[in-house]
């Protein structure tokens, strides 16, 4: 029997033993009849394209590494050849493959990934050679620049992915050097077309996914390091609204398939909303943000104020506008982590003006149980484990901020998780009564 | 096929453009090494846990104020120094200013800050020595311990080319001996 059918078969065994089609014995016996499903030819392409890519850089720095060992007994004009070596070597080889090897995807990857390294190795074995001062920020600038355009000349991910990785680190260095770290949007747009076109072209593939999981680090922590310092206390908005629009980002036919690429937004975004609300349950940062809050931050000039605000602005517009049509598109299970934005501009507004931080206190523990309480409801309803997991881990992750809460007094702790565990017991005992009134249900 | 071509031909583009950067840093500072004019400036003392930075001898020189006339600068401002000799052979600089002067040798700088007495101390543009990273420890030490004030009439020096303000390090030394040469003749230290 041909491959891709065995393939189909161990695919639809699961769907088919929770349909109560098949027993789960039986589908054990069909697995063990056809055999293990054959590796699927998008893995062996993902493998050799791996392979492709370590083989190129381990052989780029192994001939580094073999030269470095006599460079105290070479001579500049010597050391000069060596170290621009790796760079023509890498050039030779992306030529190669836009020319004859187009539509290898190993190939465009693995010599876009060496060039990259080379560029950098070439110009920090020059800087050695000629005495040259250490400017790391500087250094990575000029790598970037030179490396960005190969993503869309060869159509290589791993140049984004590399230039995504490296451009928060950038921008921080601009930070503490004064320079100004407003610098990465410009240099974000650089690799963005190139990302979002990839990630659209094949929305459910493995690239779309890194491309996706880099650019939303990137994005957040650029954003953060650019924006944040000029917003102070009001950065706390800045951060609910970008991690409310990652969570909420979701394509039209998720219910089928969710898009690879709208994975790492929504974990980053679910985590983020995570943190951030466990934080804003202790009053200590309330009385924090009440005591240092301005609506006119000290900003370095006008222009950096103004684009910290204008970033708050588009965040939380986004989000309201994802909000929306997730409920227009009837996924009401997103309405509570979409409110986040909203929540906090109201408490943060009611503390600034009357000094209380119980309220906000009590919302957002209200929020975070909310959250984990629907995410186990939705998570049992639709039989995904994954989600119930995550709600459990929500609602503990509260309980152990509150047992380590010293604000709150032994009794009022010990009380509400006694009301608490008794209404998780009730749950209980109210569902097992259910599934065991339900028709066909064992006795 | 047009879009193909459109693509060799950018390509092409790049690997010029990513030639002509180093070979850039490479032209500029070969031609000042051959070319530029050569000065002798001393080194000042440095914390020895700040010596050594992986390969290379972290450099403080002596040298690093000069007099200005009336000007106000600020920190971080482009400046040049004119260079002057001292009897010894060694460079120092004399006056600075905001342009480059009319004639004589001069190094662009920046400026660190400025003092109460028509004097400005400068930001050099050059940092560190690259060595080989087996020979470092003892560089590390014979530097340190030459370094220090009044207690050896060594001389410790970084030989410097410099063409149109623009300085390349050519070797560091101690007592006339390139630094390399110098730890392989010393025995370690006990």
């Amino acid at each position: 029997m041909s491959k891709s059918p065995i393939a189909w078969l161990h695919a639809e065994l699961p769907g088919l033993v929770a349909a109560g089609v098949l027993a789960p014995e039986a589908a054990d016996r069909l697995r063990s009849h056809y055999g293990p499903a054959p590796e699927t030819p998008q893995r062996r392409g993902a493998a050799i394209i791996v392979c492709g890519v370590l083989g190129a850089l381990l052989i780029g720095l192994g001939i580094v590494l073999v030269l470095a060992h006599n460079w105290a007994e070479l001579t500049r004009p010597m050391r000069t050849v060596i170290a621009l070596a790796p760079l023509v070597i890498g050039q030779c080889a992306a030529g190669f493959a836009l020319v004859a090897r187009r539509g290898s995807v190993a190939w465009r990857e693995s010599s876009g990934a060496f060039l990259v390294c080379a560029i950098a190795v070439s110009i920090a074995l020059i800087g050695q050679t000629y005495h040259i001062p250490g400017n790391l920020e500087s250094f990575l600038f000029t790598c970037m620049l030179l490396a960005i355009p190969l993503a869309y000349l060869l159509d290589a991910s791993l140049v984004a992915i590399l230039f995504l990785a490296v451009l928060p680190f950038w921008a921080g260095m601009r930070l503490e050097s004064r320079d100004g770290a407003l610098a990465f949007f410009p240099m974000a747009l650089l690799a963005a077309p190139y990302a979002v076109a990839a990630v659209f072209r094949r929305p459910h593939g493995v690239k779309a996914f890194n491309l996706a999981l880099f650019g939303a680090v990137a994005l957040a922590a650029g954003l953060h390091i650019a924006v944040a310092p000029a917003l102070d206390e009001l950065g706390v908005i800045l951060v609910a609204a970008l991690t409310t629009a990652y969570y909420l980002v979701h394509t039209a036919d998720d219910a089928e398939r969710p898009a690879a690429w709208t994975w790492p937004f929504r974990l980053i975004g679910a985590g983020g909303q995570i943190v951030l609300a466990i934080i804003l349950t202790y009053g200590g940062a309330w009385r924090e943000l009440a005591r240092e809050f301005s609506l006119f931050p000290d900003a370095a000039d006008w222009l950096e104020g103004l684009i910290a605000w204008a970033a708050i602005l588009a965040l939380f517009a986004l989000s309201a506008g994802l909000l929306l049509r997730a409920v227009l598109a009837q996924r009401y299970w997103k309405i509570v982590p979409g409110l986040l934005p909203a929540l906090v501009i109201f408490c943060l507004a009611y503390v600034s003006l009357t000094d209380d931080d119980l309220l906000p206190v009590v919302v957002f523990n209200a929020f975070i149980l909310t959250l984990g309480i629907a995410a186990i409801a939705y998570g049992v309803q639709e039989n995904r484990l994954f989600v119930v997991n995550w709600g459990i881990l929500i609602v503990a992750a509260l309980v152990t901020a509150r047992f380590f809460d010293s604000d709150m007094s032994f009794v009022v702790r010990g009380v509400a998780f006694i009301v608490l565990g008794s209404a998780f017991l009730a749950v209980n005992v109210l569902w097992l009564r259910r599934k065991g009134n339900a028709p066909g249900a064992a006795t | 096929m047009k879009s193909r071509a459109l693509v060799l031909t950018a390509f092409a583009a790049l690997v010029v453009v990513q030639l002509a950067v180093p070979a850039s840093m490479i032209v500029k500072r070969e031609s000042t090494l051959r070319t530029g004019e050569r000065f002798l400036f001393k080194t000042a003392p440095i914390d020895p846990y700040d010596a050594f930075r992986g390969r290379y001898v972290w450099l403080s020189f002596e040298a690093a104020t000069a007099t200005i006339s009336g000007e106000t600068f600020e920190s971080g401002q482009r400046i040049y120094a004119s260079i002057a000799t001292d009897d010894e052979g060694f460079a120092y600089f004399s006056t600075a200013s905001a342009a480059p002067p009319d004639s004589g040798p001069y190094l662009a700088m920046k400026v660190s800050y400025t003092g109460v007495d028509d004097t400005v101390t400068l930001q050099w543009p050059l940092d560190r020595f690259y060595m080989d990273e087996h020979l470092a420890p003892e560089a590390e030490r014979a530097y340190f311990e030459m370094n220090r004030a009044d207690e050896t009439e060594t001389d410790v020096y970084a030989a410097v080319r410099i063409k149109n303000g623009f300085p390349v390090i050519e070797n560091l030394f101690i007592d006339d001996v390139p630094i390399a040469e110098y730890v392989q003749r010393e025995p370690p230290a006990e």
